[in-house]
This record gives C-alpha cells, sequence and structure tokens, in this order.
C-alpha cells in the first residue's frame, strides 16, 4: 500500500469511526466488545482497501462487521465472556416517563442472541427493508423475517409487561 | 405501519447508538491485527503442508515399494512329454470311474482302479489274447464272473471282466 493508499484509508477511518462504532456497540451491547469487532472488521478490510477505495469502502465494512458479528468462530469467543449487567432486574415505576421501559429494553436487547441482534439493528435502526438485510447478511429474505419474528416475540417474553408499559409512553 | 413495540425498539436503539464511546486512531491497531492474520495464515499454512506430507509420504511409499512382487521371469521353455507316455491320475475317492490309458506297450494292459469307493474298474483288452488282465477293487470282494465278454480283437474270449455293482459297465478301450 502506497502513501496515497495509507492516507485515504487513515482519513477514511478518521470520518467514519464514530458512526461505525455506534453501529458496533448496537450489534455487542458493550463498549470493548464493539471496539473488538470494528478493529476486527477493519482488520479484514485494510488488505481489500486498493480494489475498495474506488467502490463503497464503506458498505464493505459494515458487511464485514454484520457477518462477523453473527460469525461462528466470533461466537466462540464470545462464550467465555461473563455478562457483569444482568437483565433480570425488575422494571420499577418510574416517574420520569418512558425511561424505565427504554432500560428493560436495553437489557432485553442484551439478552437476544447475535443473530437476532444483528436483524433487530439492521432493521429498525439502520432501516433497511426485508431484501436488503438478506443481501448484507448473506442470507435469505425467509431467514429474515424469522429471525425478526423470533426476536420481537423474544423481547415481549423478556418484557411481560410491556402492554402495561406501552400504555404510559 | 409500525407497532408501539417496535418504536419502542428504535427508541431504545437510537439511545444506545448516542452512548456509544468515542474511540480515536483505530487504524494502527488495525494494521497491528491484519499483520498478524497473515502471520498466522502463513504459519498455518506452512504446518498444514509440512502435515500432509509427513502424513502422505509413508503411506505412499507403503503402497508402491516393499511388498509388491518383483517384474515377473522370463518362463523357461516347457519341457515337452512324450506322446507315447500317458499318465492316469487316479482320484482318491469319489464316485468318477478311473481311465486307463493303453500302455505303449501291447500286452500288459493295467487298469487302476480307485482304492476305496463304488467306482468302477475298466479293463482293457489286451493285444494279446489270452492274458487279460483285471483287477478288481480292493474294498470289496470281487463277484464272480458271470458274464464273459468277447474282445473285439481275439476270437476266443478267454479273459473275464468284473462289472462293478454299481458302475458303469466296462468298456474296452480302442486299440491303438
Amino acid at each position: 500500500m502506497d502513501e496515497d493508499d495509507r492516507a485515504r484509508l487513515a482519513e477514511f477511518v478518521a470520518n467514519r469511526t464514530p458512526a461505525m462504532m455506534r453501529v458496533a456497540y448496537l450489534l455487542t451491547g458493550d463498549r470493548h466488545a464493539a471496539e473488538d469487532l470494528f478493529q476486527s472488521a477493519l482488520a479484514r478490510t485494510i488488505p481489500k482497501w486498493r480494489t475498495l477505495r474506488h467502490t463503497d469502502p464503506e458498505g464493505y465494512l459494515r458487511a464485514v462487521m454484520y457477518r462477523e458479528q453473527v460469525s461462528w468462530w466470533r461466537r466462540l469467543r464470545r462464550r467465555r465472556e461473563t455478562a457483569l449487567t444482568g437483565a433480570d432486574e425488575a422494571v420499577q415505576p418510574d416517574p420520569s416517563g418512558g425511561t424505565d421501559v427504554r432500560l428493560a429494553m436495553r437489557a432485553a436487547l442484551r439478552r437476544l442472541p447475535p443473530a437476532q441482534r444483528t436483524v433487530l439493528v439492521l432493521r429498525y435502526y439502520e432501516d433497511l427493508t426485508e431484501t436488503q438485510v438478506a443481501e448484507v447478511l448473506g442470507c435469505t429474505v425467509g431467514t429474515v423475517r424469522s429471525r425478526t419474528h423470533r426476536a420481537v416475540g423474544r423481547l415481549r417474553q423478556l418484557l411481560p409487561d410491556v402492554e402495561l408499559l406501552e400504555v404510559r409512553l | 405501519m409500525t407497532t408501539p413495540f417496535e418504536d419502542l425498539i428504535r427508541a431504545t436503539l437510537s439511545d444506545l447508538a448516542e452512548e456509544a464511546p468515542t474511540v480515536q486512531d483505530q487504524l494502527i491497531p488495525a494494521e497491528h491485527r491484519t499483520r498478524n492474520r497473515k502471520r498466522v495464515t502463513a504459519a498455518l499454512s506452512v504446518a498444514g503442508t509440512v502435515a500432509a506430507v509427513l502424513v502422505a509420504a509413508p503411506l505412499a511409499l507403503a503402497t508402491t515399494g516393499g511388498d509388491a512382487p518383483g517384474p515377473a521371469a522370463p518362463r523357461p521353455p516347457a519341457a515337452t512329454t512324450p506322446a507315447g507316455a500317458p499318465t492316469a491320475v487316479p482320484s482318491p475317492s469319489g464316485p468318477s470311474a478311473p481311465t486307463a490309458s493303453p500302455s505303449s506297450q501291447p500286452g500288459s494292459p493295467t487298469a487302476v482302479p480307485s482304492p476305496s469307493g463304488p467306482s468302477a474298474p475298466t479293463a482293457s483288452p489286451s493285444s494279446q489274447p489270452g492274458s487279460p488282465t483285471a483287477v478288481p477293487s480292493p474294498s470289496r470282494p470281487a463277484p464272480p464272473p458271470t458274464l464273459p465278454v468277447p474282445s473285439p480283437s481275439g476270437p476266443v474270449p478267454t479273459g473275464t471282466v468284473v462289472p462293478s455293482p454299481s458302475g458303469p459297465a466296462a468298456s474296452p478301450s480302442p486299440r491303438p
């Protein structure tokens, strides 16, 4: 990689790191895991930078991040981690209006499997269609639908009082 | 159309995204990872190749050398047996009928019976009338001669052939 390519790569990383870190943080739910995921995706992108610089490096980097998050090898490493924050805390009514619901939802999102959480991030944060999600993840539209359905169902199961909480939203 | 639950998911994800940590200069550690990946990939490739060679080489040697027979030696010229010395190989057991070949010396026909079993002895008529020889089976007593068989070569049938009680009838062998 010559100096020009490296300068462009450094500029791209400096400009897009905040946005990519947000996505990584949503995917992992943890600061250190988000940094690790972003660096892993960047390490896979750098060798292909010469061919990617004229096309869509950010799209490639995002796709690598999404697939890395749901990859089998990464899941093996993730099993050794111990979550210090539990999602079993009871939701207490909060007069601040909706904060308790969002905190409960945040805790429930952490308990989702990586594949389901990735689909939710792509559908509800990135606002991608089911077809686009399927293209990004390299799976079928049916798989995306089933994963979304399971993820939402799991969230409803983890938040049994959500109907009551939704009234106050 | 979105449900309130989906709106809650969107709002929570947006809140989480705002809380994402800000990091600086991710390029250098990413480059370190890239170098490490290349190094590990190369090392694993070399190790895999060496392992494959170590496994495959003994197998290849075992299949190609050692136990395989050597090249075939040229066959020596075949030994010719004289046409006038036929051999009769009696069967040690079984109901097969032994065959008696006529001797090259006329006048001494031999019939080799089976040593055991209900085989039928075969008697060859001699070229010299008056001296036929019939050897009965040693395992059974010879029945008394009942039916004289005239010799095809001699006018006066003097020899007798003992037929086998269960085997086929004795047939004279053709004269050479």
